[in-house]
């Protein structure tokens, strides 16, 4: 599906931090979507947790910088780091060129799947993008 | 909109009150300059590679650490700060938070044209003239707020900023020492409170009338508590973007970057928007680097 310029792949989970989550055996993939990449604009530098450490959904489990603008990673999930994407540290460029495939950021293993449902689906997170524009118009 | 104007504020004070803000959720213009110099580290910068720490001791420099973007600063009290500390829903915030620079830069922008100074944006977040920076910005999303934050250097200590960071040799002290002076303007022989007034003034055309406030109770213990865990040597430690060969941004768009020819020469390159506008060929000697006297390296394309 296609919203404006930006990409939404149907089978995913998203937030409203411009997350996708895809949930897998207790395990989340996660990175940032289409039209996250876009807000946040040219990523210059990118820090994520480290493996092995816990993560709380709402907090900070890495930062960004673009343009002289830095921000939070807000996580999505609760869970344990299993993986950084290493290759998409050494060079953010691949998260804006391929944001869904080798942009991926980390995987978690999930603490429980309690949270999944307050995910958005695809058409919720559409609808947010959506209103984002709306009201910046 | 509030504005705190305590103007001359203790170093870390400068930097503290608008992360206050932040974390406070509270929104304000806050103008001020450091009454003693110190060194600003951006969010990311590693703190072993950019500082020369040992320098910043012995002038008994302290260090500070700020949760916005950009690099390494020295900062001191020849330089009037402008803060604006917006909630995150704050309607006037752009979705790409970098866009708003251009709107946040104007007070600053018509402060120099009205002295004359033919200043522009340099996007994303410089403000210069003629090519030259007068001015320094970032931003950062802080708490649930977010924070523009720059200056207008009236005066620029070129010697302590070249002895503040790390650098492989001599020779790219001295050249970092000219390449600033070469690329920066300040606004020499203005007076501080003709800056101040315009500031107020660009910024009333943003957000309407400001409401002047002192540093309240609130603000000043939130700004305490903070300034412990923003120099604490954890936080100042904390490591953050390392690159093979030393590379300094002196303005937007211009880095002094240290690399080798295919033969094997060392040079210090000055690159502008990518291209290599100087080369000079340096050697291992700490002899004083001469710019004009070195060899220039033609076609220097090597390792970088």
């Amino acid at each position: 599906m296609r919203i404006e310029n930006w990409q939404i792949k149907e089978e995913l989970k998203y937030d409203n931090n411009n997350f996708w989550i895809e949930i897998k055996d207790r395990q989340a993939l996660i990175g940032l979507s289409d039209y996250g990449q876009w807000v946040i604009g040219d990523i210059l530098y990118i820090e994520l947790g480290q493996e092995g450490a816990p993560i709380r959904k709402g907090e900070s489990c890495g930062s960004v910088e673009s343009g002289k603008w830095v921000g939070n990673l807000i996580a999505p999930v609760s869970g344990c780091i299993l993986e950084c994407n290493s290759a998409a540290v050494e060079n953010p460029r691949q998260i804006q060129e391929d944001p869904y495939g080798a942009g991926w950021l980390i995987k978690i293993a999930l603490d429980s799947t309690d949270e999944n449902g307050s995910l958005l689906d695809c058409a919720s997170y559409a609808e947010f993008i959506k209103e984002q524009i709306k009201n910046a118009a | 909109m509030d504005i705190y104007n305590p103007g001359m504020v203790s170093w870390w004070e400068s930097q503290c009150y608008y992360h206050a803000l932040a974390y406070l959720g509270r929104e304000g213009v806050i103008l001020c300059s450091p009454a003693e110099p110190y060194v600003c580290l951006g969010l990311h910068d590693d703190l072993d590679q950019e500082i020369d720490q040992e320098f910043c001791q012995g002038a008994r420099l302290p260090l500070f650490r700020r949760e916005t973007g950009g690099g390494v600063v020295y900062l001191d009290r020849c330089q009037i700060f402008y803060q604006v500390v917006l909630r995150r829903e704050n309607r006037l915030i752009p979705l790409k938070r970098d866009q708003f620079f251009s709107r946040i830069l104007k007070p600053a922008i018509d402060v120099c044209l009205s002295l004359g100074i033919k200043a522009e944006l340099a996007p994303p977040a410089d403000i210069k003239a003629g090519g030259r920076k007068c001015s320094g910005n970032a931003a950062g999303d802080i708490g649930q707020a977010v924070a523009y934050v720059g200056n207008l250097m009236l005066n620029f200590d070129y010697e302590a900023m070249s002895r503040v960071l790390k650098v492989p040799s001599p020779a790219y002290r001295r050249y970092f020492y000219e390449a600033m002076q070469d690329n920066m303007l300040v606004l020499s022989g203005v007076d501080m409170r003709e800056v101040e007034s315009g500031l107020i003034s660009g910024f009333e055309k943003i957000f309407g009338k400001l409401r002047e406030r002192p540093i309240d109770n609130e603000l000043q213990d939130m700004a305490i508590s903070l300034r412990e865990r923003l120099t604490s040597d954890d936080w100042l430690s904390m490591p953050g973007r390392r690159l093979p060969l030393r590379r300094i941004k002196i303005t937007e768009g211009l880095f002094l970057q240290e690399g080798e020819t295919e033969e094997g020469t060392k040079v210090l390159c000055l690159m502008r928007d990518g291209q290599i506008e100087e080369s000079h060929a340096v050697g291992d000697s700490p002899l004083a680097f001469d710019r004009k006297g070195t060899e220039r390296v033609s076609g220097a394309s090597g390792i970088f």
